[in-house]
């Protein structure tokens, strides 16, 4: 089934149709193309990237280090803005929204997992994961409580709940920081090489973790990798070189 | 606003404890400071005001005959106010709810002797029973307290309003030998003149109390009489205390053979409200058809001193508060600056969960809140402390033209403590809010590498 996308112009009305997408789709990108400055050189980082992720996918982008992986991500993650094409996020036109409205889709529909786990060090555990639904005005102190015992009885760390991040594994910091993602019970959750700090096995647990949420919760995964271990555990995987699809 | 947010930001105090000890100490300070300051030009400025409306006898509101200001000292007879013009004014004050207390008073020039020696004086005459209501008010007796009360002897309002009682200024005082004021009625010894050539003359000076008055009248006669010093007083400027005399205004008006008056005087029951009564005054006189000019206390013209000395400070506090503004808002800036590099990756990450430009503001508010809340108690109590200790050491406040005996004070009020507070809180605010703003604005993948800076 085909979805009508609709843009807000610069007069403030609805542009026409813009991109099709089919029900199951959760992002939808099209011609992004985005590079960065460094002193007077011009990188090109995407260069007419189009991707289509349905709806519980779990899909690896990989590609070598500077291939793009990380701006894909961001920019799926509506943290970074191309210099052209467009954006869709759950039907919704991310390149049209004001910053709070950004902000907002992030919140409630995206869950972000860190290389290097971004814990806050003066919050416990259970305080990290309760982070995203403080600003989230539809989630009440009380479910805001289930959300974070659940979350974290997904990733297996209820016992620490009442721990600081310093005092866990890397492991299980990003367990921790996985659970934070998933609080806000988010349609997609973006992983930029979570097993990058990791070792071999707690880097295929992280992989098991996520495979059995995307299983249980039915909740989209997109992880960037260069782990070649790891290639084999994901249903779907886009390969990236020089700021290009390749497959 | 989210209680676990405050309990972020407050947690977040602990990451770096010196950075935020160094911060607060210099927030802290900077509010003592200002305390002390502001103390010091409250303290100063009540007392001058108290000086001048009560300790000189000029009220809140002056009124002088049109030009009298300027030219009443060469010509009183012509710039003085005529008994139509005082009669007027009372049943104009009389009807005036703001006025406490009225009367008028009259100044002028003349010689004073002890027999030997002859020396100019400037007397100031007025009505001792309204001298009593204006050195007894609250207001004065609170701010102007060392200049309320005689060095000795016994006060005009003592004495019948008629009485030949005079109080002399020390110096003059001094200089005539007539150190030891006597009460009326007392025996003043022997009335045979005194051999000035003689050995004991000081000291025969010194036993009697009468002194020489003699001056033109305002009809430009020669006029002299005696009276008896009963009191000795000191003023808060060094240039009059050698020549300043107070008498009953009855006795000022018989050596210048006149019924009137130099000014007229108003004092008010709201200080506050000196313009609006300023305003009434003027109008009433106008409507009475009285040609006179009326002065509101702090009018440059009438109170050059008052003015000149609390512009002065006011400079002083302006300059000295600017510093500590500028301290406070570069410990902050700077403090927030580097606690924004440090934790631009976790502003990233708290921005890709959904939080806002504005939450992040929020945030770092918080916890410069935290250590605003904190140093301004601490500077608080260390501040009060400071200015107890500097008031009971007594330094010495040496002013130009002032007499010595002066010592430096402070006076804190509670609107004094919320302002201060207030701005030093507001400004550590607004500077940790423009350090903020740039980063809450920078691209949130920047953000995430943490190479905004």
């Amino acid at each position: 089934m085909a979805l009508p996308v609709t843009r807000i112009n610069e007069n403030n009305e609805k542009d026409a149709l813009l991109v099709t997408a089919t029900a199951d789709s959760i992002v939808v990108l099209s011609s992004l193309v985005k590079s960065y400055r460094l002193g007077q050189t011009i990188v090109p980082a995407l260069r007419g990237v189009s991707l289509e992720l349905n709806r519980g996918e779990f899909t690896a982008v990989i590609g070598a280090s500077g291939s793009g992986k990380s701006t894909l991500l961001n920019m799926i993650g509506c943290i970074d803005e191309p210099e052209s094409g467009s954006i869709v996020i759950d039907g919704v036109d991310v390149l049209s929204l004001d910053d709070n409205a950004r902000s907002r889709l992030r919140n409630q529909k995206i869950g972000f997992i860190f290389q290097s786990f971004n814990l806050v060090p003066v919050l416990t555990v259970a305080e990290n994961v309760e982070l995203p639904l403080l600003i989230n005005t539809t989630v009440s102190p009380s479910e805001r409580k289930d959300r974070v015992a659940q979350a974290l009885e997904d990733v297996g760390c209820s016992k620490f709940m009442r721990n600081l991040p310093d005092q866990l594994s890397g492991g299980q910091r990003q367990r921790v920081a996985i659970a934070r993602a998933l609080a806000g019970n988010p349609d997609l959750v973006l992983a930029d090489e979570p097993t990058a700090n990791l070792d071999s096995e707690n880097s295929h647990r992280i992989i098991d973790l996520m495979l059995d949420l995307n299983a249980r919760r039915k909740v989209t995964f997109l992880f960037s990798t260069h782990d070649e271990k790891l290639m084999g555990r994901v249903s779907r995987m886009v390969h990236i070189q020089d700021g290009v699809i390749k497959s | 606003m989210n209680f676990q947010l405050f309990k972020m930001g407050a947690r977040n105090l602990s990451r770096n404890v010196r950075r935020n000890i160094a911060t607060g100490s210099a927030l802290g300070l900077g509010f003592a400071g200002l305390l002390a300051i502001l103390g010091f030009q409250n303290q100063v400025e009540h007392s001058l005001r108290a000086y001048t409306v009560y300790g000189n006898r000029t009220g809140h509101l002056v009124v002088y005959k049109h030009d009298g200001l300027d030219m009443f000292e060469t010509r009183p007879f012509e710039f003085g106010l005529d008994t139509h013009d005082l009669s007027a004014l009372r049943r104009i004050t009389a009807t005036m709810n703001s006025v406490e207390f009225e009367g008028e008073q009259l100044i002028g020039p003349g010689l004073v002797s002890n027999g030997c020696q002859s020396l100019p004086f400037y007397a100031m005459g007025i009505d001792p029973q309204l001298d009593w209501k204006v050195q007894q008010h609250p207001y004065n007796l609170k701010w102007n307290a060392g200049l309320t009360s005689l060095d000795k002897g016994r006060e005009l309002w003592e004495y019948p309003s008629d009485s030949p009682a005079i109080s002399l200024s020390s110096g003059l005082a001094g200089f005539l030998k007539k150190e030891n004021p006597r009460d009326l009625g007392e025996d003043t010894g022997s009335s045979d003149p005194i051999d000035c050539q003689a050995p004991d003359a000081s000291m025969k000076l010194a036993a009697d109390p009468v002194v020489q008055l003699a001056s033109y009248s305002w009809n430009g006669l020669m006029t002299g009489g005696d009276a008896q010093v009963t009191g000795i007083f000191h003023t808060a400027n060094a240039y009059y205390d050698s020549s300043a005399v107070r008498m009953p205004i009855s006795q000022l008006r018989k050596l210048y053979g006149t019924d009137g008056a130099a000014y007229y005087s108003v004092w008010l029951n709201d200080p506050s409200k000196v313009d609006s009564a300023l305003a009434e005054m003027k109008s009433r006189v106008k409507a009475n058809g009285l040609n006179v000019d009326v002065y509101a206390w702090n009018d440059a013209a009438l109170s050059p001193q008052y003015t000149g000395m609390s512009g002065f400070l006011m400079t002083l506090v302006t300059f000295i508060a600017s510093i500590i503004a500028v301290v406070v808002v570069l410990s902050v800036s700077n403090s927030a600056s580097m606690t924004i590099i440090e934790r631009s990756k976790e502003i990233g990450m708290m921005r890709s969960l959904g939080f806002t430009r504005r939450w992040i503001r929020i945030l770092f508010l918080i916890e410069v809140a935290c250590v605003a809340a904190v140093s301004l108690v601490s500077g608080g109590v260390f501040g009060s402390g400071l200015i107890w200790l500097l008031n009971r050491a007594g330094f010495p406040l040496d002013l130009p033209m002032v007499l010595s005996g002066l010592t430096v004070k402070m006076s804190v009020s509670p609107a004094i403590v919320m302002n201060c507070a207030g701005s030093i809180f507001v400004l550590a605010i607004g500077s940790a809010l423009f350090s903020v703003w740039r980063v809450a604005k920078t691209n949130v993948a920047t953000l995430l590498t943490g190479s905004n800076h």
